[in-house]
Protein backbone atom coordinates (compact mmCIF):
# COMPACT_ATOMS: atom_id res chain seq x y z
CA UNK A 1 0.00 0.00 0.00
CA UNK A 2 2.82 2.39 -0.33
CA UNK A 3 3.55 1.86 -3.92
CA UNK A 4 1.24 5.26 -5.01
CA UNK A 5 3.96 6.89 -2.82
CA UNK A 6 6.78 5.22 -4.70
CA UNK A 7 5.37 5.41 -8.08
CA UNK A 8 4.95 9.40 -7.18
CA UNK A 9 8.21 9.90 -6.57
CA UNK A 10 9.53 7.83 -9.45
CA UNK A 11 7.31 9.88 -11.80
CA UNK A 12 8.30 13.54 -9.96
CA UNK A 13 11.66 11.83 -10.67
CA UNK A 14 11.18 11.44 -14.58
CA UNK A 15 9.51 14.82 -14.72
CA UNK A 16 12.08 16.36 -13.51
CA UNK A 17 14.94 14.30 -16.13
CA UNK A 18 12.57 14.51 -19.37
CA UNK A 19 11.05 17.55 -19.14
CA UNK A 20 7.96 17.82 -21.77
CA UNK A 21 9.53 14.54 -24.08
CA UNK A 22 7.04 12.18 -24.10
CA UNK A 23 8.01 8.71 -22.26
CA UNK A 24 7.90 6.07 -24.98
CA UNK A 25 9.17 3.31 -23.13
CA UNK A 26 10.49 2.70 -19.21
CA UNK A 27 12.32 0.38 -17.33
CA UNK A 28 12.32 0.62 -13.63
CA UNK A 29 14.00 -1.89 -11.68
CA UNK A 30 13.19 -2.97 -7.57
CA UNK A 31 14.97 -4.65 -5.49
CA UNK A 32 13.53 -7.77 -4.14
CA UNK A 33 14.34 -6.57 -0.19
CA UNK A 34 13.15 -3.03 -1.21
CA UNK A 35 9.89 -3.80 0.25
CA UNK A 36 7.96 -2.78 -2.86
CA UNK A 37 5.01 -4.70 -4.52
CA UNK A 38 5.98 -5.29 -8.28
CA UNK A 39 2.06 -5.35 -9.05
CA UNK A 40 1.24 -2.70 -7.09
CA UNK A 41 3.54 -0.15 -8.73
CA UNK A 42 2.63 -1.39 -11.90
CA UNK A 43 -1.26 -0.16 -11.38
CA UNK A 44 0.14 2.82 -9.75
CA UNK A 45 2.41 3.45 -12.28
CA UNK A 46 0.13 3.63 -14.24
CA UNK A 47 -1.91 6.38 -12.32
CA UNK A 48 0.78 8.51 -10.99
CA UNK A 49 2.24 9.53 -14.62
CA UNK A 50 -0.58 11.34 -15.66
CA UNK A 51 -1.09 13.47 -12.41
CA UNK A 52 2.78 13.79 -12.18
CA UNK A 53 2.61 15.33 -15.65
CA UNK A 54 4.33 12.61 -17.55
CA UNK A 55 3.62 10.93 -20.75
CA UNK A 56 4.26 7.50 -19.88
CA UNK A 57 4.05 5.12 -22.80
CA UNK A 58 5.16 1.26 -22.13
CA UNK A 59 6.74 0.66 -19.30
CA UNK A 60 8.51 -2.49 -17.44
CA UNK A 61 9.03 -3.52 -14.20
CA UNK A 62 12.27 -6.16 -13.14
CA UNK A 63 12.78 -7.45 -9.72
CA UNK A 64 16.67 -7.30 -9.06
CA UNK A 65 17.46 -10.02 -6.43
CA UNK A 66 19.86 -9.55 -3.74
CA UNK A 67 23.51 -10.94 -4.44
CA UNK A 68 24.85 -13.67 -1.67
CA UNK A 69 28.23 -14.07 -0.95
CA UNK A 70 29.03 -17.43 0.51
CA UNK A 71 32.37 -17.88 2.61
CA UNK A 72 32.80 -20.39 0.34
CA UNK A 73 33.96 -18.12 -1.94
CA UNK A 74 30.54 -18.11 -4.12
CA UNK A 75 28.29 -15.20 -5.33
CA UNK A 76 25.02 -15.50 -6.39
CA UNK A 77 21.56 -14.08 -6.75
CA UNK A 78 19.49 -14.99 -3.89
CA UNK A 79 16.22 -15.84 -5.04
CA UNK A 80 15.36 -17.62 -2.17
CA UNK A 81 16.93 -16.10 1.08
CA UNK A 82 16.26 -19.15 3.02
CA UNK A 83 17.98 -21.39 0.76
CA UNK A 84 21.62 -22.32 1.29
CA UNK A 85 24.79 -21.55 -0.66
CA UNK A 86 24.23 -23.68 -4.32
CA UNK A 87 28.16 -24.53 -4.16
CA UNK A 88 28.99 -25.62 -0.43
CA UNK A 89 25.43 -26.03 1.34
CA UNK A 90 26.04 -23.65 3.89
CA UNK A 91 24.45 -20.46 5.62
CA UNK A 92 27.26 -18.36 6.13
CA UNK A 93 26.74 -15.90 3.05
CA UNK A 94 25.87 -12.75 3.37
CA UNK A 95 23.47 -10.77 1.35
CA UNK A 96 23.84 -6.98 0.12
CA UNK A 97 22.30 -5.25 -2.71
CA UNK A 98 18.10 -5.39 -3.90
CA UNK A 99 17.50 -2.60 -1.96
CA UNK A 100 16.90 -0.18 -4.40
CA UNK A 101 14.24 1.99 -6.98
CA UNK A 102 16.07 2.77 -10.07
CA UNK A 103 14.81 3.83 -12.88
CA UNK A 104 17.15 1.62 -15.53
CA UNK A 105 16.11 3.20 -18.75
CA UNK A 106 13.94 6.10 -20.75
CA UNK A 107 13.34 6.27 -24.05
CA UNK A 108 12.19 9.73 -25.76
CA UNK A 109 10.25 10.84 -28.01
CA UNK A 110 10.89 14.71 -28.74
CA UNK A 111 8.63 16.41 -31.69
CA UNK A 112 10.94 18.61 -33.61
CA UNK B 1 9.51 14.93 -37.28
CA UNK B 2 9.96 13.13 -34.30
CA UNK B 3 13.27 12.02 -32.32
CA UNK B 4 13.92 9.46 -30.43
CA UNK B 5 16.22 9.77 -27.37
CA UNK B 6 17.35 6.48 -25.10
CA UNK B 7 18.27 7.39 -21.42
CA UNK B 8 20.60 4.54 -19.88
CA UNK B 9 21.80 7.00 -16.95
CA UNK B 10 20.25 5.31 -13.62
CA UNK B 11 17.98 7.42 -12.03
CA UNK B 12 18.24 6.33 -8.15
CA UNK B 13 14.39 6.84 -6.19
CA UNK B 14 16.39 8.31 -3.02
CA UNK B 15 14.56 11.45 -1.97
CA UNK B 16 13.63 9.37 1.10
CA UNK B 17 17.70 7.84 1.82
CA UNK B 18 18.16 11.98 1.24
CA UNK B 19 16.07 13.10 4.14
CA UNK B 20 17.28 9.82 6.28
CA UNK B 21 20.84 11.46 5.80
CA UNK B 22 19.88 14.91 7.17
CA UNK B 23 18.00 12.95 10.27
CA UNK B 24 21.17 10.54 10.76
CA UNK B 25 23.43 14.10 10.38
CA UNK B 26 21.20 15.57 13.47
CA UNK B 27 21.29 12.42 15.67
CA UNK B 28 24.89 12.27 14.96
CA UNK B 29 25.68 15.83 15.82
CA UNK B 30 24.03 14.51 19.86
CA UNK B 31 26.23 11.69 19.65
CA UNK B 32 22.88 10.03 20.07
CA UNK B 33 22.89 6.01 18.52
CA UNK B 34 19.64 5.49 16.82
CA UNK B 35 17.57 2.07 16.54
CA UNK B 36 14.48 1.60 13.89
CA UNK B 37 12.39 -0.89 15.82
CA UNK B 38 10.44 -3.23 13.54
CA UNK B 39 7.69 -5.69 14.28
CA UNK B 40 3.91 -6.96 13.85
CA UNK B 41 1.29 -5.02 15.68
CA UNK B 42 0.97 -6.53 19.06
CA UNK B 43 4.63 -8.08 19.32
CA UNK B 44 5.30 -6.66 22.15
CA UNK B 45 7.71 -3.51 20.98
CA UNK B 46 6.01 -1.06 23.05
CA UNK B 47 6.43 -2.83 26.24
CA UNK B 48 9.77 -4.09 25.19
CA UNK B 49 11.14 -0.15 25.38
CA UNK B 50 8.96 0.12 28.92
CA UNK B 51 10.71 -2.23 30.43
CA UNK B 52 14.24 -1.16 28.39
CA UNK B 53 13.74 2.30 30.01
CA UNK B 54 13.39 1.01 33.15
CA UNK B 55 16.41 -0.85 32.94
CA UNK B 56 18.54 1.77 31.43
CA UNK B 57 17.31 5.17 33.42
CA UNK B 58 17.33 3.13 36.77
CA UNK B 59 20.20 0.22 36.25
CA UNK B 60 20.03 -2.26 39.76
CA UNK B 61 24.01 -2.43 39.07
CA UNK B 62 25.87 0.24 39.68
CA UNK B 63 26.16 1.29 35.84
CA UNK B 64 26.10 4.17 34.55
CA UNK B 65 22.25 5.69 34.00
CA UNK B 66 21.66 5.45 29.88
CA UNK B 67 18.77 7.70 28.56
CA UNK B 68 16.39 6.54 26.09
CA UNK B 69 14.09 9.05 23.21
CA UNK B 70 11.43 7.28 21.76
CA UNK B 71 9.66 7.84 18.42
CA UNK B 72 6.42 6.17 18.19
CA UNK B 73 5.13 5.34 14.61
CA UNK B 74 1.16 4.29 14.69
CA UNK B 75 -1.31 4.57 12.14
CA UNK B 76 -3.46 6.32 15.02
CA UNK B 77 -3.55 6.96 18.88
CA UNK B 78 -0.98 9.04 21.33
CA UNK B 79 -1.84 5.84 23.17
CA UNK B 80 2.25 4.65 22.71
CA UNK B 81 3.49 7.91 23.54
CA UNK B 82 1.56 7.95 26.76
CA UNK B 83 2.94 5.14 27.93
CA UNK B 84 6.39 5.82 26.86
CA UNK B 85 6.27 9.08 28.70
CA UNK B 86 4.85 7.34 31.82
CA UNK B 87 7.93 5.20 31.75
CA UNK B 88 9.99 8.41 32.04
CA UNK B 89 11.25 8.98 28.90
CA UNK B 90 10.82 11.75 25.91
CA UNK B 91 8.58 11.02 23.81
CA UNK B 92 7.09 11.73 20.06
CA UNK B 93 3.89 10.40 18.17
CA UNK B 94 3.93 10.25 14.69
CA UNK B 95 -0.16 9.24 13.40
CA UNK B 96 0.68 8.24 10.09
CA UNK B 97 -3.16 8.53 9.08
CA UNK B 98 -3.08 5.46 7.52
CA UNK B 99 0.41 4.80 5.68
CA UNK B 100 1.78 1.25 6.71
CA UNK B 101 5.26 1.99 7.64
CA UNK B 102 7.60 5.24 8.63
CA UNK B 103 9.22 7.68 6.11
CA UNK B 104 12.31 9.78 6.77
CA UNK B 105 10.07 12.57 6.42
CA UNK B 106 7.97 11.84 9.28
CA UNK B 107 10.58 11.51 11.29
CA UNK B 108 11.87 14.65 10.23
CA UNK B 109 9.22 16.37 11.54
CA UNK B 110 9.17 14.28 14.86
CA UNK B 111 12.85 15.17 15.71
CA UNK B 112 12.46 18.44 16.43
CA UNK B 113 10.03 17.14 19.68
CA UNK B 114 13.04 15.13 21.26
CA UNK B 115 15.33 16.58 23.57
CA UNK B 116 18.52 14.64 21.32
CA UNK B 117 21.32 16.42 23.66
CA UNK B 118 19.57 15.09 26.70
CA UNK B 119 19.97 11.19 25.58
CA UNK B 120 22.23 8.49 24.72
CA UNK B 121 19.78 6.01 22.51
CA UNK B 122 16.67 7.02 20.26
CA UNK B 123 14.32 4.22 19.12
CA UNK B 124 12.33 4.49 16.35
CA UNK B 125 9.01 2.39 17.06
CA UNK B 126 8.08 1.51 13.56
CA UNK B 127 4.27 1.10 12.31
CA UNK B 128 3.17 -2.63 13.84
CA UNK B 129 3.88 -4.50 10.25
CA UNK B 130 6.66 -6.68 9.53
CA UNK B 131 6.33 -6.04 5.91
CA UNK B 132 6.61 -2.71 4.65
CA UNK B 133 9.00 -0.85 7.35
CA UNK B 134 12.23 -2.31 5.99
CA UNK B 135 12.32 -0.74 2.95
CA UNK B 136 12.59 3.18 4.29
CA UNK B 137 15.92 3.98 5.38
CA UNK B 138 14.49 6.69 8.71
CA UNK B 139 18.31 7.80 10.00
CA UNK B 140 18.95 5.13 11.72
CA UNK B 141 22.11 3.30 12.91
CA UNK B 142 20.92 -0.34 13.29
CA UNK B 143 17.45 -2.22 12.83
CA UNK B 144 16.18 -4.40 15.11
CA UNK B 145 13.37 -6.85 14.35
CA UNK B 146 10.68 -8.05 17.42
CA UNK B 147 9.01 -11.04 16.99
CA UNK B 148 6.66 -12.78 19.54
CA UNK B 149 6.02 -16.32 20.47
CA UNK B 150 2.30 -16.26 19.14
CA UNK B 151 2.96 -15.41 15.76
CA UNK B 152 4.22 -18.85 15.62
CA UNK B 153 8.44 -20.26 15.13
CA UNK B 154 7.77 -19.98 11.38
CA UNK B 155 7.60 -16.11 10.61
CA UNK B 156 11.49 -15.21 10.08
CA UNK B 157 11.13 -17.76 6.85
CA UNK B 158 7.74 -16.17 5.82
CA UNK B 159 8.84 -12.98 6.27
CA UNK B 160 12.45 -12.79 5.87
CA UNK B 161 13.48 -9.43 4.33
CA UNK B 162 12.88 -7.82 7.90
CA UNK B 163 15.62 -10.07 9.22
CA UNK B 164 17.94 -10.53 6.46
CA UNK B 165 18.28 -6.40 7.11
CA UNK B 166 18.22 -6.16 10.96
CA UNK B 167 20.92 -5.95 13.22
CA UNK B 168 19.44 -7.81 16.06
CA UNK B 169 16.27 -10.12 16.28
CA UNK B 170 14.23 -10.38 19.88
CA UNK B 171 11.81 -13.01 20.29
CA UNK B 172 9.61 -11.88 22.45
CA UNK B 173 6.50 -13.01 25.17
CA UNK B 174 9.18 -16.40 25.51
CA UNK B 175 7.11 -16.34 28.92
CA UNK B 176 4.15 -18.14 26.94
CA UNK B 177 6.26 -21.28 25.51
CA UNK B 178 4.93 -23.41 28.22
CA UNK B 179 1.27 -22.66 26.37
CA UNK B 180 2.00 -22.58 22.97
CA UNK B 181 3.52 -25.16 20.52
CA UNK B 182 6.83 -22.99 20.07
CA UNK B 183 10.19 -23.97 18.79
CA UNK B 184 12.85 -21.94 19.92
CA UNK B 185 15.24 -23.34 17.85
CA UNK B 186 13.70 -23.00 14.82
CA UNK B 187 13.11 -20.21 15.22
CA UNK B 188 16.53 -18.59 15.90
CA UNK B 189 18.30 -21.12 13.12
CA UNK B 190 15.85 -19.38 10.45
CA UNK B 191 17.17 -16.09 11.77
CA UNK B 192 20.89 -17.04 11.48
CA UNK B 193 20.17 -18.46 8.12
CA UNK B 194 18.34 -15.06 6.75
CA UNK B 195 21.39 -13.17 8.29
CA UNK B 196 24.60 -14.77 10.20
CA UNK B 197 25.46 -11.87 11.53
CA UNK B 198 22.45 -10.74 13.53
CA UNK B 199 22.39 -11.06 17.21
CA UNK B 200 19.46 -12.98 18.50
CA UNK B 201 17.18 -12.31 22.02
CA UNK B 202 14.88 -14.35 23.08
CA UNK B 203 13.19 -12.72 26.39
CA UNK B 204 10.41 -11.33 28.51
CA UNK B 205 9.63 -8.05 28.74
CA UNK B 206 6.48 -8.67 31.13
CA UNK B 207 8.74 -11.44 33.34
CA UNK B 208 11.95 -9.81 32.74
CA UNK B 209 13.07 -13.11 32.48
CA UNK B 210 16.16 -12.92 30.26
CA UNK B 211 16.06 -9.26 29.74
CA UNK B 212 19.33 -9.06 30.71
CA UNK B 213 21.53 -10.07 27.21
CA UNK B 214 19.46 -7.79 25.13
CA UNK B 215 20.38 -4.41 28.18
CA UNK B 216 23.97 -5.73 27.68
CA UNK B 217 23.67 -5.20 23.75
CA UNK B 218 22.40 -1.85 23.80
CA UNK B 219 24.61 -0.55 26.49
CA UNK B 220 27.65 -2.05 24.19
CA UNK B 221 26.43 -0.84 21.41
CA UNK B 222 25.71 2.83 22.78
CA UNK B 223 29.34 2.45 24.55
CA UNK B 224 30.70 1.65 21.03
CA UNK B 225 28.78 4.29 19.61
CA UNK B 226 30.14 6.82 21.47
CA UNK B 227 33.51 5.96 21.84
CA UNK B 228 33.33 6.28 17.57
Amino acid sequence: MHELSIAQSICQSVAERVGDARVDEMTVEIGALSGVNRDSLQFCLGEAAPLCGVKLGRFDIRVVPARAECVCGHTYDADDLMAPCPECGGYSRAFSGGEDVVVSRLVLVEEE
Amino acid sequence: MSRRTEILDKIVIDKGDRIALKNRELIDRAGVLALNLIGSPGCGKTTLLEKTIAELHSPADGRPILRVGVIEGDVQTTFDRDRIAQAGAPAAQIETAGACRLDAAMVEKALPEIPLDDIDILVIENVGNLICPCGPQLGEHLKVAVVSVPEGDEKPAKYPQVFVRSDAAVISKIDLLPHLEYDLDRAVTDCKKLNNTIKVFSLSAKTGERMGGWIDYLRSLSDAHRTG
